[in-house]
């Protein structure tokens, strides 16, 4: 072995052979795509000289944007409250800086690689600088130009991206050993975005005392009233970052449990007793739901620790069908929600009880689940049926971003264990669950999703029990989540169907029981070769939120599509649908982009080793 | 004492009759290789010993008990016949090493430590110690025949199937 090693040599070294050379070879290789990168070059320009007019066009009405970002975040929830927004926007963030501080690799990026993207960076902003029209068009019939860029400002700004272009160039060829850890790399730049938050100023609308606007409009800082929550949020986020790295450091590995129960939680709570301010007592909660908790925490208890004794190990059936009984009559009664929940989930219990708790500690991390579980389900249920104090006018608390976020999150949320499940059930050799599964995939997808938002905005009612109503938004969800299903679903069966059938007897051939062979060995596979659909559908579901405004709900783009375009009062932005509908589209783009490029690094990482 | 035994075993692959009626013994300890021209049913035969196949006539008796329809504890059966497959079928998105343990920790419930031991046993064993944290993708053919006899080897088999 050892001489195979003497022998091993370093692979030659790749030798750049110049920007010349490049050029020739990619471009200029023949007539026909010399011609070709010439008009593709002219089409570029063109195309970017006349984004850029449009831009900096003196008609454009950017303060439609600067003046409604409050609208478009969370619509018409009430200043007073606004506490409430930033403890939600708090606690996520919160969360994913300790995700990210403990789920961190340390991985380092060479300063060469970063200095190359900002040469990038900088040497584009010279050229659209240098490309940018000196008038545009603001009459078309008449053809009346205006000046919008000065030559002296065009000369200044290229000036000054080109220094950039070239100090980083010379970095470049400086630092081209030197590396850095990219989570620092990664802070900084949101240090950055928090530091423009201050210093970039924007054309602003303001009033004066009388309520008139004051004509031109100042130049602000963007976001003036939101800078210090935004602060605060950053500092909070490396504080997270650095405890997750130290917990991480600590092998404190409770939280790799912790972690995903957090994620999990967050938005319940968020909706639960955040956002919607209930309307409770600490009297309630204390005569009511903590004896709940206690009794129902003694009980299983009880049902965990004796149901597996002898003696009672013989009448286990009877116990679980009278149970069962129990919670079928209670549920009949008009009792609190909570207890009709719990005593459903306490039949599961005193099923699976005897098998389960078979050893001290599993017993006792039963408990534990258990009374953790009741606890979290009746605290979230005080808060989700009690009324709530916030007013505003229309049917939900929720709107904007707001909306748009919660939709998303709960619609993938919901649809991912959903569709996973469709799909096994579709693929099963059991033919009832086929038979149900294939007919919900069928239904479900070969419906417009609109019309399902119609169904779960009008006709669901029609189909629930008498009395039982839910929120506008829950529908919405509700609706997403098994439209998304059902696709997802039929991506998952791509990934099952795609995997070698002798996979499947390696995993029997072992011995591996029907569960395992599924968890362990065909999921993980048939998951990983569909990440490119599933990520699609994921993005497609982000976009199709916006179609919740059909039932009236108020989310991101139907506030810039026709909520600010009919604004009169105060400032008037009437008409200003052009902004406001690009605005849209490049929020929306930063979200789905970097969603999609997150999900490139994971496929990345997930594939390693599979040649 | 016979390990396995088979008495007229028949197969039919829709009107293809794949083993016409194989009455053989192998006794325990003994190395038997089934030699013959492709598709004459080699495969098919040994598939039908750990119930890949299901014969269709005639008995088949592993380690004394009778491979029938109702077998109840079939993965009982299985993971005391280890099996070696033509195209090795390992797991490619698990490494060498999760390869070896994943079924002693999941199926004879040993505890990570011990099975990482004896996969490491049995990976000198074959000499392939250390390509343990490669995936089967960046092996060789070779290398890969030799993670796969490591893998049946770890449920420390009392019958090894080598297609």
């Amino acid at each position: 072995m050892s001489e195979d090693i003497d022998l091993q040599e370093s692979p030659p070294e790749v030798q750049f052979a110049g920007v010349n050379r490049w050029l020739r070879e990619n471009l200029f290789s023949s007539t026909g795509s010399t011609i070709l990168t010439f008009i593709s070059i002219a089409a570029l320009v063109g195309l970017f000289r006349s984004i850029i007019g449009f831009f900096i066009s003196p008609e454009r009405e950017w303060t439609a944007i600067t003046y409604n970002l409050r609208l478009y975040m969370v619509q018409a929830y009430p200043e007073s409250d606004f506490g409430r927004v930033w403890i939600t926007v708090g606690l996520v963030i919160g969360l994913l800086g300790l995700t990210w501080g403990f789920n961190t690799v340390n991985e380092k990026v060479l300063v060469k690689s970063i200095l190359t993207n900002l040469l990038k960076v900088f040497a584009s902003l010279t050229l659209l600088v240098i490309i940018a029209p000196t008038n545009v068009v603001i009459d078309k019939v008449e053809g009346t130009t205006v000046e919008v860029l000065q030559s002296s400002l065009r000369f200044y700004l290229v000036g000054v991206f080109l220094v950039a272009t070239l100090i980083s160039f010379f970095a470049r060829t400086r630092f081209y050993k030197q590396s850095v850890v990219k989570d620092y790399v990664s802070l900084f730049y949101v240090g950055l975005l928090v530091l423009a938050v201050w210093l970039i100023r924007v054309p602003t609308v303001t009033f004066d005392s009388s309520n008139v606007r004051i004509e031109p409009d100042p130049l602000l800082p963007l976001a003036a009233s939101t800078k210090t929550p935004w602060t605060a949020l950053y500092v909070l986020l490396i504080g997270m970052f650095l405890i997750g790295r130290i917990l991480n450091s600590r092998q404190v590995t409770v939280l790799k449990r912790v972690i995903p129960v957090s994620w999990l939680l967050t938005p319940l709570i968020v909706v639960t007793w955040i956002y919607r301010k209930p309307d409770f007592t600490m009297g309630q909660i204390a005569s009511i739901d903590l004896p709940l908790i206690i009794g129902f925490s003694l009980v299983g208890y009880l049902a965990i620790n004796y149901l597996n004794t002898e003696s009672l190990v013989k009448y286990q059936r009877y116990i679980v069908y009278g149970t069962l009984l129990l919670s079928v009559v209670v549920y009949t009664l008009p009792v609190m929600r909570q207890v009709k929940l719990l005593l459903f989930l306490f039949w599961i219990l005193v099923t699976v009880a005897p098998t389960v708790a078979n050893s001290k500690e599993t017993a006792r991390s039963l408990f534990i689940t258990w009374t953790v579980a009741t606890a979290i389900i009746v605290l979230l249920m005080r808060g989700g049926t009690s009324e709530s104090l916030i007013v505003v006018p229309g049917s939900s608390i929720y709107g904007g971003f707001a909306l748009t976020w919660l939709l998303a999150f709960f619609g993938i949320a919901i649809s991912f264990p959903f569709g996973v499940m469709l799909a096994l059930g579709r693929t099963s050799t059991f033919p009832i669950i086929r038979i149900i599964c294939t007919a919900i995939i069928e239904l479900v997808r070969s419906v417009p999703f609109i019309t399902w938002l119609f169904f779960g905005s009008v006709m669901l009612t029609l189909f629930l029990p008498k009395g039982v109503e839910f929120d506008e938004v829950v529908r919405a969800i509700v609706v997403t989540s098994i439209f998304s299903a059902s696709y997802l679903a039929e991506n998952v069966r791509g990934g099952l169907q795609s995997i070698n059938k002798g996979q499947f007897e390696a995993a029997d051939a072992v011995g591996l029981s029907t569960v395992q062979r599924i968890t362990l060995i065909v999921m993980p596979q048939a998951l990983r070769a569909v990440i490119p659909p599933i990520v699609s559908q994921v993005i497609s579901l982000f976009k199709d939120t916006s179609l919740v405004a059909i039932v009236g709900l108020f989310d991101l783009l139907y506030i810039g599509s026709k909520v600010i375009p009919n604004q009169s009062q105060g400032a008037n932005f009437l008409g200003t649908i052009q902004e406001n509908i690009l605005f849209c589209a490049i929020f929306y783009w930063i979200f789905t982009y970097s969603f999609a490029r997150r999900s490139m690094k994971i496929e990345k990482r997930l594939g390693l080793g599979e040649r | 004492m016979t390990a396995i035994q088979a008495i007229d075993v028949k197969k039919w692959y829709g009107d293809f009759q794949a083993l016409k009626g194989i009455t053989m013994n192998v006794a325990e300890g003994e190395v038997l290789v089934i030699a013959g021209p492709s598709g004459s049913g080699k495969s098919t035969f040994i598939r039908c010993i750990n119930r890949l196949e299901q014969h269709q006539d005639g008995q088949i008796i592993v380690d004394g008990i009778e491979l029938t329809n109702d077998l109840k504890n079939i993965e009982a059966i299985r993971s005391e016949v280890g099996m070696v497959f033509q195209s090795f079928n390992l797991f490619p998105h698990l490494t060498v090493m999760q390869n070896i343990t994943l079924a002693p920790i999941w199926v004879r419930k040993k505890s990570k430590a011990e099975a990482e031991e004896k996969a490491m046993e049995l990976l000198e064993r074959v000499g392939i110690p250390e390509q343990a944290e490669k995936y089967p993708g960046q092996l060789s053919g070779g290398q890969q025949q030799r993670v796969a006899i490591a893998r049946a080897l770890a449920m420390e088999p009392k019958i090894m199937l080598f297609d």
